[in-house]
């Protein structure tokens, strides 16, 4: 069981402890009992043909049936952890799903990112799940049990984590070719530093400050690039792929598929389906000089 | 074959009796056509069910590869062994093959052959659509597999979800092979099922009343109340989605008023009762090979049959435990837990009669058996995490994981897999003819459920870490790595014990000795037979004095009493015994189909309306389906008994 | 003694009536119609259900805005007189062991023309309603039209099946000594009228609900 770091994978972690502690109780019983029946073979002369009905009524029916009704009221206890936060939440984040990589937006701050949900600690936060193609299931092991992305059917929960860092989630639910390569990072960070992120990602791209930066501005304007993306501040508002606005600061490239450093992006530009095949941005044929300014460009937008 | 020679003890005397007066006669009115026009023309419910298996078993084969590659690229992380278009179809493929084209039919191969032998009865009630529903079976099988090295595999999942099933998103021909083929294979699931119940209820060997039915007919029957009443749905979902990816209807399409979660529904109504569908009969077996083994009638009979009702009932009321992740009211969340844990509750009897059943019985190792109890330990693992599921948030968490992985296939392949190894061990003698090796057998078990064990409880352990399911590679440094390589480890341990089992029984049928009437002692109405059983089964139809007629001395002394009893002989042509429903009193003695080409005919004018809609000729497809009917419609028109001479009286 | 009233009296000194042996058991072919007239009524449950779920998950107007309510004239007049077949099916069923050939052939062959009725209305109203509602249009024309063409489909199968026992009794191969395929095929014409008055209220009634 992965360490849990949130009221509701905590409550489902307690479950699973409880859960275990019962189930292992049962399977070496059961266990024990078929195979000391083998191993503690008796000879009668005559077996007893009769009787027997009592014991499968009390261990097979009676015991069980108590058992399952402590179940029930765990289960039944879940449900409410599950469905009212704590305490109000005061970030809502709305979370789009896409073959194969979460659009994140803070429709309060206005910001729209990609792939990395930043929150701040110990808050719980509304999250809001929709989905632009296929159905996905949001699932931070760590934090939160799965939640779905269903098309015309919004799903509303929330979740929150006691400390700081970052938490690794993923898709699960398939979603079609790359639906190994969807994870996403939610970073939980003090409130300060939240707001301090929220301010940044509210601000429209850096301006380029060298001829290498400005010139790959201009080949992602004038590229196909701009046709998916959106880097805000620019004449580049394509709604396909993610929002590169702040794409310098993220972690992660390609839905946590590889490290965000100037090399992989490089590698991802020129062939992403070297990387991820499948996925929807095709090969771009851009000279090594042009690819280098794009990157270079890319990588200032912190 | 000088190795053959015949296991002492065992033989039947009071069936060489019987035959000695009636064999003759019998022999000549039931023989069968040799060849390949035989091979076409059989309706003999032994050779089908043999049939099934083998084809089963072949289809095991094919989806065990498919999972060994997966197994193999998961073995380590960022492996590139295949390409995602590959592991998408190898794993949908693995599981609709397992789900459909082999757990099913291998139940309905043991259902063919002993359901009659065990009710005492010399065929099917329908023996031509037994014969069809083969066919079908058999030719909607090879139309899903042979996708697969055109690409064309479905590569959707098995449950296939819309809208990425849509034409969207998977534009291929590979989910109008998943909708066709699964179609295709209904037809022959569904006529297959009517059969088996009609059989069940109709001709039963006098004095097989209700409470003398043996557990595994109870199991069958219960069963094929399932698939009638839970594969329409799974039906209507498929015919829906061909419509709206073919013919552009709006059933599963948001923008037009559809909606996404109805597919889910329609496929859950019927997904949940399948796990029964397919447990059931291997609970059957189990309920058969136990008390053998335990030399003692099983426990609480009532009880096991009502738990065996009980669980196809409640089985229909689970369906949305397979959808907590959507985000369904909390009521209808609650609704469906507690109906979830209900439905351990029947699971718990029959668990405590068979243990009962060994504590009180005087238990005889066999390789049968030690499958028979090695199910016992793998499907109370399956179980404990099934409940688990009940609890909503934990089901929350560990949904689509590879915990659930692990949790079905200790459910499945604990369930089902190796209740029927237990079976083919336990029957094998009787449909062949031959034993199989002792030792041989117990190093399979040892291999099967060692590898078994090893691939799939570590799956426990990655899930409960965070991986998904249905991935083609995972990132390392997650802790994924150490239990997926022991997975790939198991994999290709269970590989081995399957290949070691294929040729235990490869050389019982090359060398194994002889096996008498009844090798093992067993109680059920199957072992007075021959081994193997002559193509009319019994010589003299018996007199079922109790639940163990073997163990009552009195059954086996009916045959000898009825020798000369036309009623019970029937020895003029193809006829059976129909009796009543419940209380099995003699009705009437009813002609039986001669060999017929028909159902053949048949099943390849459907295969060719199949293939014709795949490809969208649909003009080739209307005429195939018209002459199917036209076929069909003379089948009906030649109704045994009819053109032949009235030789069946009203008795 | 005299306290007895003497017609009870008689009645109790009468030996009791033969009681029937039982019910007589019914044939393997009438289970296999009965099971196959289950698989066949869940496969129109789940569409049906199927159809109010999208309805109320639709939540809008129903129709949609973009379609007209159904034409009510040609189904309802169709699936009366499918409804009313079901008597000549029944008396054909009472024909059929008493060996009268004509009224058999007879009643059978109305039953046969009251299914081509309601198959031919059902194909009229789909040209009435065609030009705002298409199978292709929206998911109500999609459940419209597939739920009551997949009944249609099922009618002309029971057509057949008429057909054939017409063609047996003409040549004498059903009768007295074996009249059961009269009584089977006549359970799945009832069946065929259930559905028709169930798919009817739900395609064509309910609408006009909202």
């Amino acid at each position: 069981m992965v360490a849990p770091d949130g009221p509701k994978s905590r409550f489902v972690t307690n479950a699973w402890w409880i859960l275990t502690g019962v189930a292992a109780f049962v399977c070496i019983v059961v266990i024990a009992l078929a195979v000391g029946a083998m191993l503690f073979r008796r000879r009668p002369k005559r077996v007893d043909t009769e009787g027997g009905q009592r014991q499968v009524v009390v261990f097979g029916l009676l015991i069980p049936a108590v058992v399952l009704a402590a179940t029930f009221a765990l289960s039944v206890t879940g449900i409410a952890v599950n469905a009212n936060p704590p305490s109000p939440d005061r970030v809502t984040v709305d979370v789009i799903g896409h073959q194969w990589w979460w659009g994140v937006k803070y429709p309060d701050a206005g910001v729209v990112t990609a792939n990395e949900i930043h929150v701040p600690t110990g808050e719980p936060v509304r999250l809001r799940l929709t989905t632009g193609d296929v159905i996905h299931s949001f699932w931070v092991p760590q934090i939160m049990p799965k939640m779905d992305l269903i098309p015309n059917r919004p799903n509303t929960t929330w979740f929150s984590v006691d400390r700081s860092g970052v938490y690794r989630g993923q898709c699960a639910e398939y979603c079609g070719l790359e639906h190994a390569h969807m994870a996403f990072e939610v970073i939980a960070q003090p409130r300060a530093e939240f707001e301090k992120w929220l301010h940044r990602e509210q601000q429209t791209a850096a301006t380029p400050s060298t001829a290498e930066q400005q010139r790959g501005l201009s080949v992602f304007e004038s590229s196909s690039c701009a046709t998916c993306h959106t880097i805000r501040g620019t004449t580049a508002h394509g709604h396909v792929g993610p929002d590169l606005t702040h794409v310098g600061s993220r972690d992660k490239l390609a839905a946590g598929t590889i490290p965000n450093t100037f090399g992989n992006m490089a590698g991802w530009v020129a062939n992403s389906q070297a990387i991820k095949p499948g996925n929807k941005m095709p090969p771009q044929s851009l000279s090594p000089d042009d690819l280098r300014a794009v990157v270079t460009y890319l990588q200032s937008l912190e | 074959m000088t190795a053959a020679t015949t296991v002492t003890g065992g033989v039947i005397p009071e069936r060489r009796v019987a035959e000695s007066a009636v064999g003759e006669i019998l022999d000549e009115v039931w023989e069968e056509e040799p060849g390949l026009i035989g091979w076409i023309t059989t309706v003999n419910h032994k050779r089908i069910g043999r049939r099934y298996l083998v084809t089963a078993g072949f289809f095991f084969m094919l989806a065990g590869i498919n999972a060994l590659v997966m197994r193999t690229q998961l073995g380590t992380p960022n492996n590139t062994l295949v390409s995602p278009e590959l592991y998408d179809q190898l794993f949908s493929l693995h599981g609709v093959a397992m789900i459909f084209f082999f757990a099913t039919p291998f139940n309905a191969g043991f259902g063919n052959f002993f359901l009659p032998l065990m009710i005492g009865t010399r065929d099917m009630a329908f023996p031509r659509m037994n014969a069809v529903s083969y066919f079908l079976f058999l030719f909607s099988g090879l139309f899903m597999f042979s996708s697969l090295p055109f690409g064309l595999a479905p590569d959707g999942g098995w449950f296939a979800y819309v809208p990425l099933t849509g034409v969207k998103y998977l534009p291929g021909l590979n989910l109008d092979v998943y909708t066709l083929g699964l179609l295709f294979l209904a037809v022959s699931t569904t006529v297959g099922s009517i059969n088996f119940i009609v059989t069940a209820l109709k001709m039963r060997a006098p004095g097989m009343t209700l409470n003398r039915v043996p557990i595994y007919v109870w199991t069958v029957v219960t069963q094929s109340f399932m698939l009638i009443f839970a594969l329409p749905s799974l039906d209507l979902a498929n015919a829906m989605l061909f419509l709206d990816r073919r013919f552009g209807t709006n059933f599963f399409d948001i923008k037009h008023g559809g909606d996404a979660i109805l597919w889910q529904h329609l496929f859950w109504i019927f997904g949940h009762p399948d796990v029964y569908i397919i447990v059931l009969p291997a609970m059957g077996i189990i309920s058969t090979v136990i008390p053998t083994f335990s030399r003692r009638p099983i426990t609480a009979y009532p009880l096991v049959v009502l738990a065996t009702v009980a669980t196809g009932i409640i089985s229909f009321g689970v369906w949305v435990h397979h959808m907590f992740a959507v985000g369904l009211s909390q009521v209808s969340e609650s609704f469906f837990a507690a109906a979830t844990l209900t439905i351990s509750i029947p699971a718990g009897v029959q668990m405590f009669a068979w243990l009962v059943t060994m504590w009180k019985g005087r238990v005889v190792i066999t390789t049968a058996m030690l499958y028979a109890v090695s199910f016992i330990v793998a499907f109370v693992i399956g179980g404990v995490t099934g409940v688990m599921f009940a609890v909503v948030p934990f089901d929350q968490q560990v949904t689509d994981s590879y915990f659930v992985v692990a949790h079905f296939h200790y459910v499945l392949f604990g369930g089902a897999v190796l209740p029927m190894l237990a079976g083919l061990f336990y029957w094998w003698p009787k449909m062949t003819g031959r034993m199989t090796s002792h030792k041989g057998g117990i190093v399979s078990f040892i291999l099967v459920f060692t590898g078994f064990n090893v691939t799939f409880f570590p799956m426990h352990f990655a899930g409960m870490l965070g991986m998904p399911r249905r991935v083609y590679t995972y990132p390392s440094g997650l802790g994924w790595d150490i239990p997926n390589l022991i997975s790939t480890i198991g994999a290709f341990i269970l590989a081995a014990g399957f290949l070691w089992t294929f040729f235990v029984f490869a050389q019982s049928l090359l060398s194994g000795p002889r096996a008498p009437d009844d090798p093992w002692g067993a109680n059920t109405l199957e072992w007075v037979t021959g081994s193997p059983p002559k193509p009319y089964n019994f010589p003299v139809i018996p007199t079922v004095h109790s639940l163990n007629p073997l163990w009552d001395g009195k059954s086996l002394a009916s045959m000898e009493e009825h020798r000369h009893d036309y009623n019970r002989t029937m020895t003029s042509t193809h006829l059976a015994l129909r009796t009543s429903e419940l209380d099995t009193r003699v009705e009437k003695i009813m002609p039986m189909p001669e060999e017929t080409p028909v159902p053949f005919a048949t099943a390849v004018l459907l295969t060719a309306f199949f293939i014709s809609m795949l490809v969208g000729a649909y003009h080739a497809a209307e005429v195939s389906f018209g002459l199917c009917l036209a076929v069909v419609a003379f089948w009906l028109w030649r109704r045994p008994g009819i053109d032949e001479p009235e030789e069946a009286e009203e008795l | 003694m005299t306290t007895l009233d003497t017609r009870t009296e008689q009645a109790i000194r009468r030996p009791p009536r033969a009681a029937p042996e039982r019910p007589v058991g019914h044939t393997t072919g009438w289970w296999g119609m009965v099971l196959f007239i289950c698989t066949e009524s869940m496969t129109f449950a789940a569409f049906l259900a199927s159809y109010f779920y999208l309805r109320f998950d639709h939540g809008g107007p129903w129709p949609p805005a973009a379609d007209k309510p159904p034409h009510l004239l040609f189904p309802s007049v169709g699936t009366f007189v499918l409804v009313l077949s079901c008597v000549t099916m029944a008396l054909a069923v009472r024909a059929a062991p008493k060996g009268r050939r004509a009224a058999l052939g007879l009643t059978l062959l109305v039953t046969l023309l009251a299914g081509c009725v309601f198959v031919a209305f059902q194909c009229v109203d789909y040209t009435q309603e065609m030009p705002s509602s298409t199978p292709t249009k929206d998911a109500y024309g999609s459940l419209m039209f597939m739920l009551t063409g997949l009944h249609v489909v099922h009618v002309l199968l029971g057509l057949g099946m008429l057909v054939v026992l017409v063609a047996s009794t003409l040549l004498g191969r059903i009768g007295p000594k074996r009249p059961e395929p009269v009584a089977i095929v006549s359970l799945y014409w009832y069946f065929l009228a259930v559905l028709a008055v169930c798919i009817y209220g739900t395609v064509y009634l309910t609408p006009y609900l909202s």
